[in-house]
């Protein structure tokens, strides 16, 4: 059976007589006009790139922003970093910064030289300072570097003031020597050291900063950044003020700090 | 006969490559249409139009959603002018991007019966006499009703058959069935309008015996 054969032809006549349809003009003016357009705007030769290029752009730009973010905190928790490293080798340890000088520029008399910067008034800080200041100093600074680490690992909120209060902690542990002998007023070094409160591996900063902010209560005079005589006028006022307690804690910090001030030898 | 053109790159190789197919006209539209010539376009619409949009109105007997059905299949071939390859014919091509475009709308209304709106008055030839009028109305009824009542594949298949002018081979490939599938489905189709054509201009006498 061939394609004539199937075709009625009667049916096909009768087809062709009512099949009388046209395409309305409204539609052709549409389909004309949109032929038009696409010919003119020629979208798919610019769009895509375009499109492409932008996507690549924003994806690039918050990518970077996101490593931004994450890399913030690291460099605001290494600045005090430094601080914590210099300020016992500068304030009581001078030990360490004497092993510290002799590493850096190790000259031939290097003996000779310590002998002649020491100040005549001041005495061999090898006789005079503990054996365990240097345990101590690894230990403030093991500790913060553990507390800069979470810190820098974490987004929560404050985290800069709970860096700064962990390192003027750490500082103050440092600098009292209440690592190695904590008094009864005080508590125990686990419980107060930066990496205790940070122990349990999740960084809860409310909890940590309500326990630092408790532990650096009170109004003290100190800075190592201070001179000798501002920090005495700030433990003068102190004193004026009535807050025996907070300017004789001050007091031992300073005695710390500037062991060569004539204050510090008076009672 | 495949006849090929050969041609000798060195005394010991010899590529022959397949002569190239002509393009039909039709099909060399569109490619100068895709090549940014908008008469081409024209002159490819015009020839088309009016068979596409009566294949959608028999298809669907509804005026609007014929004219939804062609606005939908001529702004296909425009967005996809660039993606053309003039290996089958224009008509083949045009004819498939329409069945699919009506598979998609009856996906669309499923539950709404088509032929409501179709209005055969529309249809009328307005040069014919008032009484060739009304009987032209009258069988266009008849054969509207007819269609409406065969199955959507025999009814898709005669339409291309008859409307479009689709080879039995065309219609398969347009509607993705084998060549004797798309011949039984035109033939039952065929069969069926006559028997209902039949039925309705018999005579009242003959009806009743």
């Amino acid at each position: 059976m061939t394609d004539q054969d199937i075709r009625d032809k009667e049916l096909s006549e009768l087809y062709r007589r009512i099949a009388r349809g046209a395409s309305p003009r409204a539609l052709d003016a549409r389909i004309l006009a949109e032929a038009e357009t696409a010919l003119n705007s020629r979208s798919g030769n610019w769009m895509r790139p375009l499109a492409l290029a932008a996507t690549v752009i924003l994806g690039v730009g918050v990518a970077l922003r996101i490593s931004d973010d994450t890399v913030a905190p690291t460099l605001d928790a290494n600045e005090p970093a430094a601080d914590v490293v210099q300020m016992p080798l500068e304030s009581f340890s001078d030990t360490a910064r004497t092993d510290l000088d002799k590493s850096v520029a190790q000259p031939a008399n290097s003996l000779e030289r310590d002998q002649i910067q020491q100040p005549e008034n001041r005495p061999n800080q090898l006789e005079r300072e503990p054996a365990p200041e240097t345990e101590t100093q690894a230990q403030a600074q093991s500790d913060i570097e553990s507390v800069q680490k979470k810190v820098a690992g974490s987004r929560a909120p404050r985290i800069e003031d709970l860096t700064r209060k962990a390192t003027e902690q750490a500082r103050e542990r440092s600098a009292t020597g209440s690592y190695a002998e904590s008094s009864p007023n005080q508590p125990s070094p686990s419980a107060v050291t930066p990496a205790a409160v940070f122990a349990d591996g999740e960084l809860d900063t409310g909890l940590a900063l309500n326990d630092l902010e408790e532990q650096v209560a009170g109004p003290l005079c100190f800075d190592e950044m201070q001179s000798a005589d501002s920090w005495l006028a700030c433990i003068g006022s102190l004193t004026e003020s009535g807050d025996t307690e907070s300017a004789e804690r001050s007091m031992e910090m300073f005695r710390g700090a500037h062991p060569e001030h004539p204050a510090s030898k008076t009672r | 006969m495949q006849q090929t053109l050969a041609l000798r790159l060195s005394p010991v190789k010899t590529i022959a490559y397949p002569r190239a197919m002509p393009v039909c006209p039709d099909a060399q539209l569109m490619l100068d249409y895709a090549a940014g010539d908008l008469r081409a376009f024209e002159r490819l619409y015009g020839n088309h139009k009016d068979a596409l949009y009566r294949y959608a109105l028999r298809l669907c007997g509804n005026a609007a959603c014929a004219e939804d059905i062609a606005q939908e299949v001529w702004s296909k071939i425009i967005k996809n002018r660039a993606r053309y390859r003039a290996d089958a014919k224009f008509t083949t091509y045009l004819y498939r991007v329409a069945h699919n475009a009506f598979i998609d709308f009856t996906r669309r209304t499923r539950n709404q019966k088509l032929t409501d709106s179709f209005d055969p008055e529309l249809n009328a030839d307005p040069t014919s006499s008032p009484l060739a009028s009304v009987e032209s109305i009258a069988l266009s009824k008849a054969f509207q009703a007819a269609l409406g009542e065969l199955p959507p594949d025999q009814r898709d298949a005669y339409l291309l058959h008859e409307e479009a002018g689709l080879t039995i081979e065309a219609i398969a490939e347009v509607t993705s069935v084998t060549r004797e599938t798309a011949k039984s489905r035109i033939r039952y189709a065929v069969a069926k309008l006559k028997s209902a054509l039949l039925e309705s201009y018999q005579p009242d006498s003959e009806r009743s015996a």
